[in-house]
């Protein structure tokens, strides 16, 4: 007799179902995470933890309610721990005032794969300066001074430059995204 | 209410881990009273994140591209519980990415067109230059990518895009690294640099020479023996310098660095190129070039079977008429100008005309049909806007009928009509491989094609060199008639659809042989 491949369990079937949601909002949560912790390193330990987090209780998680406040609970809680435990090594917002972010809004973006592509080619129109430091900043995971030494210019221009950047390519998303819906 | 500006500001410094304690207290304060400001701090933190995404999603993709840069490796950090569903999750993430292959080889390939993104400077000019093997080999005019530049002679005017302007005098070996970085292993190099391009950096083992908007120039002469000059302005030194050594020349401020010691020493403008005479020398090299071409030309006309010969001199704006200067040719096979300007060729005094709106073209008129045929051009692409850029069409809608073109992807392309009919299968076609790259936009280039109706062949050539042939399995007789040199007539009815076909770019020569010149011959005309 052929053998049956292995079926999913109901319960590992719903497990897989809640990560897809998180690779879904994962680009969201990371944002939220970073507005707590911008250490780029500690925000990937965290989000690893976040992810193991929501496998564990994925079967707490009732498909059909809402997702993103759902793990916004689970990221702001994971954050909250590390910054706690002292183990991120720049400066964080006090606690009172991650509070008050945590309260602002419960929602994530949930169109980041629209977003993501029209960022790449948002990327290819910036300066070519402007797309090294972009690159060295994100990619790289340098910060403005080392950034400045491999360029060869100040930090104060590299902080410039990072912040007009990144401005041009919010606008230039948005903008490709309006022009998507007419 | 809140300063926006400063709270952006504030935002990007934090974000960046650059914010001062008195700042983190101001971005607090603000954030505290405004709900307002919130949402703009996590909207731009969301956007934060969604860069960081797309960067180590994008790592991912490069994988895939041997020419990418290397990723950086991210690793799995601790937590053992961290397998099955989560490794895939991970590399779907990709969090987790093998380390990248070392390139094989870091010099560049002429034929092999570079992503826009790795190009990094423009050949400005080249005098008298001898490029080493492996170390590129550039027209003036090419975009040069990253990579190394080697000479044993000659000197190469850079012209990068941060706007920082070097001079290269050979012997030298320069490694192109980005629009404002370059590492020079052996030569003088002087760089002009104006404001904008401020912080032009040159490396050389252990030394950086940074810009500070100003001129320098540099000279190394071996792994440990450096010298650099400042002759206007400023310039920092980085890297592992002496405790004693200065970080920072002025104007008039040399050092010199012979194995390991330093020592200051007086600018000398003298022992570089100077930029003024570099100009002169070029202008010498063309103007020899040019004339050397006039002579070239006045043999040119008296070729057997020369059919039709425009050399674009001494063109005036407004002046339609350009003479047919094939030996013996009459005034009705003079061209016509339609719309294009004269410009200059590939020399400043050589004249050319420029095609650039979608009406432009030269007109001109033969009779006759003939079993053969040569048609050459000197041409200067500068972009392929349309599916068919035409070089030259011919005798629309007869048998015979020619189509010289360039396709959108850049290949040289013949077609002669064989038969009436509207049909794709009429057509005798000889395509070529890619001759036209973007780099190759701006770059002077002798297009030759030849139609042998005796021996049944077609055959391309770009630079005296053949690079496509095909046979041909019917031989129409080719028919001379209405010409139009840069576009076609749009007249006929298969060509409803898709009926722009002009061609963008530059024509210093052109010439049509009522017989199929050989490879010696076209080699020597090159």
């Amino acid at each position: 007799m052929p053998q049956q491949p292995p079926r999913m369990t109901q319960e590992e079937a719903h497990t897989a179902a809640v990560q897809g949601l998180f690779l879904q909002f994962q680009p969201a949560v990371r944002g939220y995470v970073l507005s707590m912790i911008p250490d780029f390193s500690l925000a990937d330990d965290v989000m690893q933890e976040i992810f193991l987090v929501v496998t564990r209780k994925a079967a707490s998680f009732e498909i059909g309610t809402s997702f993103p406040a759902w793990v916004k609970t689970i990221a702001r809680f994971k954050a909250l721990e590390a910054i706690r435990a002292g183990r991120s090594r720049c400066e964080t917002l006090s606690e009172e005032v991650l509070q008050a972010l945590g309260a602002e809004r419960s929602e994530f973006h949930g169109d980041t794969d629209e977003r993501l592509a029209l960022l790449a080619a948002c990327l290819q129109e910036l300066a070519p300066q402007a797309r090294r430091s972009i690159d060295l900043r994100y990619k790289q995971d340098h910060l403005p001074p080392q950034i400045a030494g491999l360029m060869g210019c100040t930090v104060p221009s590299v902080n410039v430059t990072l912040s007009r950047a990144r401005a041009f390519l919010r606008d230039c998303v948005l903008r490709k995204m309006d022009a998507a819906k007419t | 209410m809140f300063d926006e500006a400063r709270l952006e500001r504030l935002t990007s410094a934090y974000l960046d881990q650059e914010l001062t304690a008195e700042e983190k207290h101001e971005l607090e304060n603000m954030l505290l009273a405004s709900s307002r400001a919130r949402e703009i701090f996590l909207d731009r933190a969301e956007w934060h994140g969604l860069l960081r995404e797309q960067a180590l999603q994008g790592h991912a993709a490069l994988l895939m591209a041997a020419d990418a840069p290397a990723p950086k490796i991210v690793p799995f950090r601790r937590k053992a519980a961290w397998l099955g569903a989560a490794i895939a999750a991970c590399v779907a993430l990709g969090w987790w990415l093998p380390p990248r292959p070392a390139p094989e080889n870091p010099g560049m390939a002429k034929q092999k067109a570079a992503p826009a993104s790795e190009r990094v400077a423009l050949l400005a000019q080249a005098i008298d230059v001898t490029w080493e093997e492996g170390g590129g080999n550039f027209d003036i005019g090419s975009a040069l990518p990253k990579g190394w530049l080697k000479i044993s002679r000659g000197t190469l005017r850079l012209d990068f895009y941060s706007g920082a302007r070097v001079i290269l005098e050979g012997p030298a070996s320069i490694e192109l690294l980005s629009p404002d970085l370059a590492r020079l292993e052996k030569g003088k190099l002087t760089a002009r640099v104006p404001p904008p391009a401020e912080g032009f950096t040159v490396i050389s083992s252990d030394l950086r020479v940074v810009d500070r908007g100003t001129e320098f120039g540099m000279n190394v002469s071996g792994a440990n023996d450096c010298e650099v000059h400042v002759f206007d302005g400023e310039v920092e030194l980085q890297g592992e310098l002496p405790a004693t050594a200065e970080k920072a020349l002025y104007q008039g401020d040399a050092i010199s660095i012979r194995e390991g010691r330093w020592r200051s020493i007086p600018a000398n403008r003298g022992s570089f190129a100077d930029p003024a005479a570099v100009l002169i020398a070029a202008v010498r090299e063309s103007e020899a070039q040019w004339i050397a071409w006039q002579k070239a030309s006045q043999a040119f006309r008296k070729l057997s079977d020369l059919k039709v010969y425009f050399d674009f001199e001494g063109l005036h704006p407004g002046e339609p008429l350009i003479p047919n200067l094939a030996a013996g040719a009459d005034e009705s096979s003079h061209g016509t100008v339609i719309g294009c300007d004269p410009v200059p060729g590939r020399w400043p005094r050589k004249g050319a005309l420029g095609f650039g709106k979608t009406s432009d073209r030269v007109r001109f008129r033969t009779s006759g049909t003939t079993p053969s045929l040569t048609m050459m051009a000197r041409v200067r692409v500068d972009s392929l806007p349309q599916s068919h850029n035409h070089l030259l069409s011919m005798a629309p809608e007869k048998v015979g009928e020619v189509h010289w073109k360039i396709d959108q992807s850049g290949r040289l392309v013949l077609g002669v009509r064989a038969e009436a009919k509207l049909a794709y299968g009429a057509w005798e076609r000889l395509e070529s491989p890619q001759i036209v790259t973007e780099q190759d936009f701006g770059r002077w280039m002798q297009l030759a094609t030849v139609i042998d109706g005796e021996q049944g062949v077609m055959k391309h050539f770009v630079d005296g060199r053949e690079i496509a042939s095909a046979p041909m399995k019917r031989r129409p007789a080719i028919q001379l008639g209405l010409a139009n040199l840069g576009n076609f007539d749009a007249s006929a009815p298969e060509f409803e659809r898709n009926t722009v076909r002009s061609f963008n770019g530059r024509i210093e020569e052109f010439s049509l042989f009522t017989r199929a010149l050989d490879a010696a011959e076209i080699v020597a005309l090159k």
